[in-house]
């Protein structure tokens, strides 16, 4: 359909799970360094966030693990820039993860082993270093051209971003989703916000900088370039005013212990979500080589799940405001 | 009333420069404003990071 093919679709979710195991393993071993240097309520809270992204990172490898079941070939270019690697690249970059694939899910199994009694700071601390070294190493080789040249480079600077860009944002969410009505606990979480913006913004950068790499061919002007470019300006656009102005006023009330008012929430929702919307889109659309779809029907789909994404967001903020107002 | 800082508004350039660069590439071929606009956000990037 569109010139979609279900095995993209597979090696997207391939990519999607990567991206959020290595973010995951990454913020979730910040904290869970934090909650060992800190004493008190910090290292509970602390505490508490490494748990929620073990959870997170849990279900993430899953999805990755699962895909690669099914397939491994990645076709993985990003911001519509397309360098597609050969079927030997592939395979030698195939043989060269499989191992580690193996090595993670005997890994995760021996971690759910012993996490199913306790959970401690150390241990997780553990558990994210070894997960993040593994998941950095499989995400970086999505293609291996036999040595250490511009083309390999291309590969692995669009590969592992994604820890950095569609993950840490997925990751912000979902910590940011599980605290939002707590200021208790979000103002232990609102001061990492402006280091995980620098790094979502140094992610897009290695981004750009890759495209230094790229070949001629590689450039192809289609209404996926195009779409991809529109994205992406919108989504630094956003990012620009979500990890400015807005973080700023969300950290200034969460630290005298308020609530974030409605009118600023839905601002905050509205624009997660075209944060969220947008990472996933760009690296969605990169993954269909044949996509057919024209400029304006791929735009009117994005625009599309935004709006339907906030509809759903205000009707469910909705319903659970009245649930309260009724207890 | 938003208050953005320098490098915000320096970012949000760069951001509009590629939106810009969308149409200029689509009719005129022209990537000069794409190039100039990837390039500024490298280095606004790095700044933002010896800066800190």
């Amino acid at each position: 359909m569109f010139g979609m093919e279900i095995m993209e679709l597979v090696a997207f979710f391939r990519q999607l799970g990567l991206a959020l195991a290595g973010a995951s393993s990454l913020w979730g071993l910040v904290y869970a360094i934090k909650s060992l240097k800190n004493i008190g309520e910090k290292r509970e809270v602390y505490e508490r966030f490494a748990k929620i992204l073990f959870f997170a990172s849990m279900v993430a490898s899953l999805v990755a693990i699962s895909a690669w079941f099914i397939i491994a070939d990645v076709a993985g270019a990003h911001e519509g820039i397309t360098l597609i690697p050969t079927s030997t690249e592939l395979t030698r970059a195939r043989a060269l993860t499989n191992p580690l694939f193996v090595i993670w899910v005997l890994g995760l199994f021996i971690a759910n082993l012993i996490f199913s009694k306790k959970k401690t700071s150390r241990g997780l601390i553990v558990f994210f270093s070894a997960q993040l070294a593994l998941v950095l190493t499989i995400i970086s080789i999505p293609a291996w051209t036999g040595m250490f040249g511009a083309r390999q480079l291309f590969f692995t600077a669009h590969g592992f971003h994604s820890i950095m860009t569609l993950g840490t944002v997925l990751t912000l969410d979902i910590l940011f989703y599980g605290v939002r009505h707590k200021p208790s606990i979000a103002r232990f979480l609102a001061p990492i916000f402006p280091t995980l913006s620098k790094v979502i913004w140094v992610g897009l950068g290695i981004d750009f900088l890759s495209v230094g790499l790229i070949f001629p061919e590689a450039l192809v002007l289609s209404d996926k370039f195009f779409f991809s470019q529109t994205v992406v300006g919108i989504l630094i656009l956003n990012g620009v005013f979500l990890s400015g102005p807005l973080t700023r006023k969300m950290i200034a009330l969460f630290e005298i212990g308020k609530n974030l008012p409605p009118k600023l929430s839905t601002i905050a929702t509205i624009s997660g979500t075209i944060s969220i919307i947008s990472w996933t889109t760009i690296t969605f659309v990169d993954f269909f080589k044949n996509l057919t779809l024209p400029y304006f029907a791929l735009f009117g789909i994005y625009l599309t799940i935004i709006a339907t994404s906030v509809c759903l967001y205000v009707l469910f903020e909705h319903k659970r405001v009245q649930k309260i107002r009724h207890v | 009333m938003l208050k953005f800082r320098f490098a915000e508004i320096a970012q949000m350039c760069t951001g509009l420069g590629i939106l810009i660069s969308v149409p200029l590439i689509f009719f005129y071929g022209n990537f000069n404003v794409w190039f100039f606009a990837k390039i500024a956000y490298v280095l606004g990037i790095t700044i933002m990071l010896i800066k800190k």
